[in-house]
């Protein structure tokens, strides 16, 4: 980034600033594509990437179709059957819906904020890279014979080594970890963005539905990822080293893997579903020209999901032996869980019937699932009643049921914006005969191969059998399923025809086709990777309803930030609750750190995935460099006063403000990896409360030196990081290097006396759960010893370099967080590794 | 709390009550799992466990009741966004006094530890 502080700019023409920004903000030619880091381009590369995966996806929905459309059919055998279906649930979960999603957000949330881009932008590509690299394991792996094949939920003792003795489940567990951590960057990223990186006079109120939508889906991925990360961490290190955490024999307990999964696996259904009905109260005012009703009963309708939705988990576990009481704890909230989904559903049908629809073929998909997914929600209302559940459970009616819900609340709404965004991103016009044949072709298909088969499911077809016999009497049904499959493929296959059409051979459109209010319309189609020419000031929800001339008034440069300047990619930066300009974000350019770092996260896990440990090791040292590399460049190294913005106002740069967004990047991952740490806590609870063989045979030694070490290290650090902080505030820069090497001593400190427990005074993790455990949790705090030390080296070394000054000093507001976080898990930590072992 | 972090306690505000809500689901689930699991209740005995449950469950109740109280008695603010912000948590919190309220049907319905 440029060290040049901001003069005169010269004052441009439209055409002028096109050109100007574009040299900004643009994807370099050839193999520089690689280097994009633009919101546009990453965008629409998770979009593009995902339908593929549906594709694939869908292929073995159809090989499944074919293998049960008679009985005894010998088309797929047992074992391909069972790497078929995992594939098929695995694909569509991971690596379609949740990246589809990922792609809308990081394409559509700069544009509707009327914003640049996102708030970090090479971590969208990183993400992107990871989420492409983790979803390539897996197929390679498909290719190779050599699936996963415990189903998509990889329910232990199945999928544990000696039922699964392969390489197939570790290709589950390490591929989906490597996409789910592009899931955690883009919750990061979009929270952070919504957050602070919006136009200036967008309120929170003023906000479109979509960004409160994505919001809290973004807030739902942050806290319903983690779970599951760090149950794949330790069923693969059962699977690597024995460490028995769910094998009962030694003090584990499969149900705890199932705890794990579905706290993440319950929310993840309304992480799909709220987008998708995002959408739906995006386009409905459009197409009824009505605004939506109840937009605030709508967003409290959504935070009440966002919560009560994590309190549903263990409605999949119903049948496991859970006491009864505890079932209706579920029960209660499952059926709580209906009423703000109602809520959003009457304010659609109070839009709908107050306003005048147009039937468009956006709004053929709304009513498509209206319909589906309200049948969807009424039969997941009966597997919310616990005795119904027993019955219908892990049969055909599941599938039937899940489909409904998941075709329903996320496709449907899908191929609605699909067709509403389509002039957005490809600047054409559809024609709506090919689309609507599409559309029939996908009703009839979807509601004739899935309305039989809760049928099927109450006559007592189990999911997952590879075959059943004829005297079953689930032949007919299935074999309408199967031809209704074929239906709806062949319907999915014309969506991609029309949308290739257009793509290809589409009419040009105008700006705005459908006469919208939100913002992304304001720009032109397809959207520069600029976005906008100069950013609004915004003053109600539809400014371009308030004001149609505002997108050729923006073009002109009679918003915010409208001259570039400094070979610099700026954003307005605002105040998060009353939309206030508050300072100007410089965003990075193209670069190829994202990719690198990627590379070195794949190594990390292939070679963990081939048992090269050595090569892990290597591979991680590789990204620590990597990441240093990536944010080395970031700020400024002199100091700067506050900039014209435009609209005659001022704001400081990013690196010179109090709250940069790097600063909420940070608070959010921090909380991510508090909910980490919070579901291990639960884990060796749960563990020593529920699970058999407990207590262990032997606990930890009894000895005070290694805590006393740890808590020096903590004392040290926490003490050392303020002042460091204090002497740099004071212009005493000597001063606080000396500190922050002091911090990173600690950090050291920490590392190796949290290792010590394992290596001296720990019963062998192979040994018993609580072995096993007691080691997790000490590599959990070494780990974050050293990364305090390696972030506090990091500051030092930015400091050296005049990177930091007493106005630029985020780095320290880092660095406190990280280490108030190791304070607290680190106390826990040390609770939980030495109280059994004093208490006793 | 710093001036830097206000708005932010604000929107934390926003989903108080059902923080309270999350408390509340997690300690009936998890004083009723640890207690029939250590052998402390039983079906055969249920009652100082379900008092112990009912204390628990009113006592959250309560605090979401008060916190409901609290929010709708906030300086009212001039600002759209202000007002904008206060209506949502009020609902909000009212939505997480109900939930919490909800979750106590079953401790009167279904058996202990069965």
């Amino acid at each position: 980034m440029s060290d040049q502080i901001p003069g005169v700019a010269h004052p441009l023409t439209a055409i002028g600033r096109h050109k100007a920004l574009e040299r900004l903000w643009g994807t370099p030619p050839g193999w520089g594509a690689l280097s994009a880091v633009n919101h546009s381009t990453v965008g629409r590369r998770f979009i593009i990437t995902s339908f593929v995966f549906f594709l694939i996806g869908g292929v073995l929905a159809m090989l499944i179709r074919a293998q049960l459309a008679g009985p005894e059919t010998d088309f797929l055998s047992a074992a391909a059957y069972a790497q078929v279906f995992t594939m098929h649930g695995t694909v569509m979960m991971f690596l379609f819906a949740i990246p589809a999603i990922e792609g809308l957000a990081l394409y559509m949330l700069p544009k509707l904020m009327g914003a640049r881009d996102l708030a970090f932008p090479r971590l969208s590509a990183f993400g992107y890279w990871c989420y492409l690299f983790g979803g390539s394991i897996l197929i390679l792996a498909l290719l190779a014979g050599a699936a996963p094949d415990s189903g998509w939920f990889m329910y232990t003792p199945l999928s544990s080594k000696p039922y699964s003795p392969g390489i197939n489940s570790d290709v589950w567990l390490i591929g989906v970890t490597f996409v789910e951590v592009s899931a955690v960057c883009a919750a990061v990223e979009f929270m952070t963005t919504v957050l602070k990186i919006r136009t200036g006079g967008m309120a929170l109120h003023r906000m479109p539905i979509m960004v409160w939508y994505l919001w809290v889906t973004a807030a739902m991925m942050l806290f319903g990822f983690p779970p599951l990360i760090l149950g794949s961490v330790l069923l693969e290190l059962e699977r690597a080293f024995d460490w028995p955490f769910f094998d009962p024999a030694r003090g584990g307990s499969p149900l705890l893997w199932q705890h794990l999964f579905w706290l993440f696996g319950h929310p993840e259904v309304y992480i799909i579903f709220l987008p998708g009905a995002g959408i739906i109260s995006t386009i409905l005012p459009v197409f009824t020209g009505q605004k939506l009703v109840g937009y605030t009963w709508i967003v409290v309708a959504l935070i009440a999901l966002g919560f009560i939705s994590f309190g549903i988990w263990a409605h999949h576990m119903f049948a496991t032996g859970i006491p009864h009481l505890s079932l209706a704890f579920f029960s209660a909230a499952s059926t709580l869980v209906v009423i703000p989904t109602a809520v959003q559903i009457f304010a659609w049908l109070a839009t709908l019937l107050s306003g005048k629809p147009r039937i468009t073929l956006s709004m053929l998909y709304f009513y498509g699932f209206l319909s589906t997914f309200v049948i969807g929600g009424l039969t997941g209302v009966m597997v919310a009643v616990v005795p119904f559940d027993w019955q219908a459970h892990d049969t055909h009616f599941i599938v039937a049921h899940l489909h409904y819900v998941l075709m329903g609340g996320f496709v449907f709404p899908v191929l609605a914006g699909i067709y509403y965004w389509l002039p957005h991103f490809s600047g054409r016009k559809h024609l709506e005969g090919l689309g609507r044949t599409a559309f029939a072709l996908i009703m009839i298909g979807f509601n004739t191969a899935f309305l039989p088969m809760h049928l099927t499911g109450l006559l007592g077809m189990p999911r997952r059998v590879f075959t059943y016999g004829g005297e079953m009497g689930w032949d007919l049904l299935n074999l309408i399923s199967s031809i209704a499959g074929f239906i709806l493929a062949i319907g999915f296959a014309l969506v991609v025809v029309d949308i290739i059409q257009v793509a290809r051979f589409g009419r040009r459109t105008r700006r705005n086709p459908w006469g919208a209010g939100t913002l992304e319309w304001a720009m032109p189609t397809p959207s520069p990777a600029y976005n906008i020419g100069s950013q609004p000031h915004v003053s109600s929800r539809d400014p371009l309803e308030d004001d149609p001339g505002l997108p050729a008034a923006l073009a002109r440069g009679e918003g915010y930030l409208g001259q570039p300047r400094n070979g610099w990619r700026e954003t307005l930066s605002v105040h998060m609750l009353s939309g206030e300009p508050e300072q100007v974000v410089l965003l990075p350019g193209p670069t190829l750190m994202p990719l690198w770092t990627a590379l070195a996260t794949g190594l990390f896990f292939v070679s963990f995935l081939f048992k090269l440990y050595p090569l892990s090791a290597v591979a991680f040292v590789l990204i620590v460099i990597c990441v240093w590399r990536w944010m080395w460049n970031s700020g400024l190294r002199a100091d700067a006063g506050p900039v014209e913005i435009g609209l005659g106002r001022t704001a400081p740069l990013h690196p010179t403000a109090a709250d940069p967004p790097t600063l909420w990047g940070m608070i959010f991952t921090l909380m991510a990896n508090g909910v980490f740490f919070g579901a291990l806590v639960f884990g060796y609870l749960f563990l020593w409360v529920v699970a058999p063989n407990w207590p262990p045979p032997a606990l930890l030694a009894r000895e005070p030196v290694t805590p006393l070490i740890v808590l020096a290290g903590l004392a040290t650090g926490l003490s050392s990081v303020w002042r460091a902080t204090r002497a740099n505030a004071q212009g005493r820069a000597g001063d606080s290097r000396v500190w922050l090497m002091v911090s990173a001593g600690a950090g050291a400190v920490i590392a190796g006396g949290a290792l010590a427990v394992p290596i001296f005074t720990a019963p062998p993790p192979g040994s018993h759960a609580y072995g096993a455990a007691v080691t997790f949790i000490s590599g959990y705090l070494a780990f974050h010893g050293l990364i305090a030390a390696i972030l506090a080296a990091y500051a030092w070394a930015r400091s050296r370099d005049g990177w930091i000054s007493a106005q630029r000093a985020v780095e320290f507001s880092a660095l406190r967080l990280w280490w108030l976080y190791l304070a607290v898990a680190g106390l826990i930590s040390l609770a939980l590794l030495h109280g059994p072992a004093w208490l006793t | 709390m710093k001036p830097l972090f206000r708005p932010f306690g604000e929107l934390l505000a926003l989903v108080g009550a059902l923080v309270i809500w999350s408390f509340a689901f997690v300690g009936l689930y998890g004083v009723h799992g640890t207690a029939c699991a250590s052998g402390w209740a039983s079906p055969a005995d249920p009652w100082p466990l379900r008092m112990v449950l009912i204390v628990l469950w009113l006592g959250m109740s309560v605090l979401s009741g008060l916190y409901v109280l609290a929010m709708w008695r906030r300086r009212r603010s001039d600002t759209e966004p202000g007002h904008f912000l206060r209506y949502a948590t009020v609902a909000v919190a009212a939505v997480g006094a109900v939930a919490t309220a909800w979750l106590g049907a079953p401790l009167f319905l279904v058996r202990i530890c069965a």
